[in-house]
């Protein structure tokens, strides 16, 4: 059946074309349609939305091949130095070129969609928990008296703000991923209409994106006496990983979907983001400041990672300095297992994931202060006394019983 | 010494035929034709250039041939094709007339204006068919083959 109708259509082409060429009997007639239907062809392909058109437009083109077939020797002559066979060959490649142009526009159009989909899920989650940690806040502040209350809404809370935070994460690895696997070349290429099939209005990952610092930036400068330094750690953390990645694939967003406001979008979110960074980072150090104040610990002053890096070797350095040449080193050793339990158990344990993720410390720097900590550990080391004391009590035995027998001789 | 001098002025004579008939040679079957007629469109002064075909002239003799020396009409296109023996075939829209051209240094000659009829072809256009050229009369679709001598055939449509 197919095949019938393949015939037919042949058939008809091929009486069409050549009824066609025979009635124009002017062979510069002839030349000048066939090269304003290659003129047709190519605006076509050029403009060509999906790899649907272009198998039409192929098809128009075995047509077009088929029509002028017999006047081959002419349109030699007319296309020269060009041939009938090289134009045709071209238009054949330009198909091709844009086929496999459309075909990687249509596969970053899927992932721009799944990347779109999954935004959404994300972006009802976090409003979800956004509208939680805002109830959750208000209970909070009415529930002061009440401790047990109060505790178990401080600790919901929490768990809400580390929910939104992997959340946040997520979101922002999954643009990273996707906006990073553009083909330079393509990218260029993907006509707005087809940004606009994908993305339009409240989809727009940008606008989600400036809204979402907004509300992060708020909860940083809200009064926030019932968050924990770990809460603040994490905050910066995924603060530091969004910059990062905003870094990275914030120019070509903005170029894709801010289309002809796309600098002026991107300096507003740069704005934000630096702005965010300031507040997390405030709000970091100084919990962090404060909580080893509150453990006893007084560091110099610190606010980015070379201070604190800084202040904890002056504190060490500080520490030992002060230990040395003591000979009862009970109360050095006390601050020493202080201090060590707080490096130990929160810096490097409880905290460890997000010190890290975050470059309050680097790994070099946490080395190096592990080292001075050894060092620091051998110069407060208690010193045993019951060696000296016993040889002093057998000396003194000893002369004791040497007298005592020279008394008796 | 009369006959030593007339010797003398045989053989240079001689000589200098022989070295200039060496110099001379023909080539002969040379085919002029051009497969597809040339539409040029003249410029503000009236000259065509084909750039293809290296030839450029002033149309303003043809369309005095046709219109006159007052006559305003404007040529929009000159259509030209040559045939085997390197004639040109001229005409135009709105002419009567074909005009067979000879190329000459620096000039093109006269051969032969063939008239087509009395009514003036509006859509005419030119075809080469083996060592004719075809003048087709679109509005017609009369078709008149044409040599440098004259019409060879007319064909009705």
């Amino acid at each position: 059946m197919f095949l019938l109708r393949k015939i037919i259509y042949i058939a008809v082409i091929i009486a069409l074309s050549s009824g066609t060429i025979t009635a124009q009997q002017s062979d510069y007639q002839v030349a000048q349609q066939f090269k304003q239907s290659v003129q047709e062809l190519e605006e076509q392909i050029l403009n060509a939305g999906s790899t649907q058109e272009l198998n039409n437009i192929s098809e128009q083109l075995d047509t077009l091949q088929l029509k002028y077939t017999e006047r081959r020797e002419l349109l030699d002559h007319a296309l020269y130095p060009d041939s009938f066979s090289e134009v045709v060959r071209e238009l054949s490649r330009e198909i091709q070129s844009n086929e496999q142009k459309l075909l990687a526009i249509e596969r970053q159009r899927e992932e721009i969609t799944s990347l779109s989909d999954k935004i959404n899920i994300y972006r009802n989650e976090i409003a979800f928990i956004n509208s939680r940690t805002d109830s959750l806040r208000n209970v909070i502040a009415q529930a002061q008296k009440d401790r047990k209350n109060l505790s178990s809404a401080i600790v919901q809370y929490r768990n809400e703000l580390e929910r939104r935070d992997e959340l946040i994460l997520k979101m922002v690895d999954s643009l990273f991923v996707t906006v990073n696997s553009y083909d330079g070349q393509v990218y260029t290429e993907i006509e707005e209409s087809l940004r606009k099939r994908t993305l339009s209005g409240q989809e727009h990952p940008l606008n989600y994106l400036s809204v979402l610092i907004e509300k992060n930036i708020s909860t940083l400068k809200h009064h926030q006496d019932n968050l924990t330094v770990r809460d603040y750690l994490r905050m910066y953390a995924v603060q530091q990983r969004f910059e990062q990645v905003w870094d990275k694939i914030g120019n070509d967003l903005s170029k894709f979907y801010g289309e002809e406001n796309a600098a002026e979008l991107k300096s507003t979110i740069d704005a934000k983001v630096q702005d965010w960074d300031a507040s997390a980072s405030r709000n970091m150090w100084a919990s962090l400041d404060v909580y080893l104040e509150d453990s006893n610990i007084n560091l110099p002053a610190f606010d980015n990672n070379s201070s604190f890096f800084a202040a904890l070797e002056a504190f060490i350095d500080g520490e030992v300095h002060s230990s040395r040449d003591k000979i009862f080193k009970n109360v050095f050793h006390k601050e020493f297992q202080a201090f060590y339990e707080i490096w130990n158990s929160k810096i490097k344990d409880d905290w460890g994931e997000f010190v890290k993720d975050g470059e309050v410390l680097t790994m070099n720097q946490i080395s190096t202060i592990d080292a001075e900590i050894m060092h620091w550990e051998n110069e407060v080391e208690p010193r045993s006394f019951t060696i000296p004391i016993m040889l002093g009590l057998s000396l003194m035995a000893i002369v004791g019983l040497i007298i005592a027998l020279a008394r008796k001789e | 010494m009369r006959l030593i001098n007339f010797i003398l002025l045989s053989l240079i004579t001689i000589f200098v035929s022989l070295t200039t008939a060496c110099n001379k040679f023909t080539v002969e079957n040379v085919d002029y034709s051009q497969r597809i007629e040339s539409v040029l469109t003249p410029d503000e002064k009236g000259i065509i250039t084909d750039k293809r075909y290296a030839i450029s002239f002033n149309i303003q003799p043809f369309k005095k041939q046709e219109f006159g020396d007052s006559d305003s009409s404007k040529v929009e296109e000159l259509r030209l094709i040559r045939n085997e023996d390197g004639y040109y075939f001229i005409t135009a829209s709105a002419f009567k007339n074909i005009y067979v051209m000879q190329p000459e240094k620096g000039s093109l000659k006269l051969v032969r204006k063939i008239k087509i009829g009395e009514e003036r072809i509006s859509e005419p256009a030119l075809n080469l068919r083996d060592t004719t050229v075809q003048l087709v009369n679109r509005d017609t679709g009369e078709i008149y083959l044409l040599t440098q001598n004259g019409i060879v055939e007319k064909i009705n449509a």
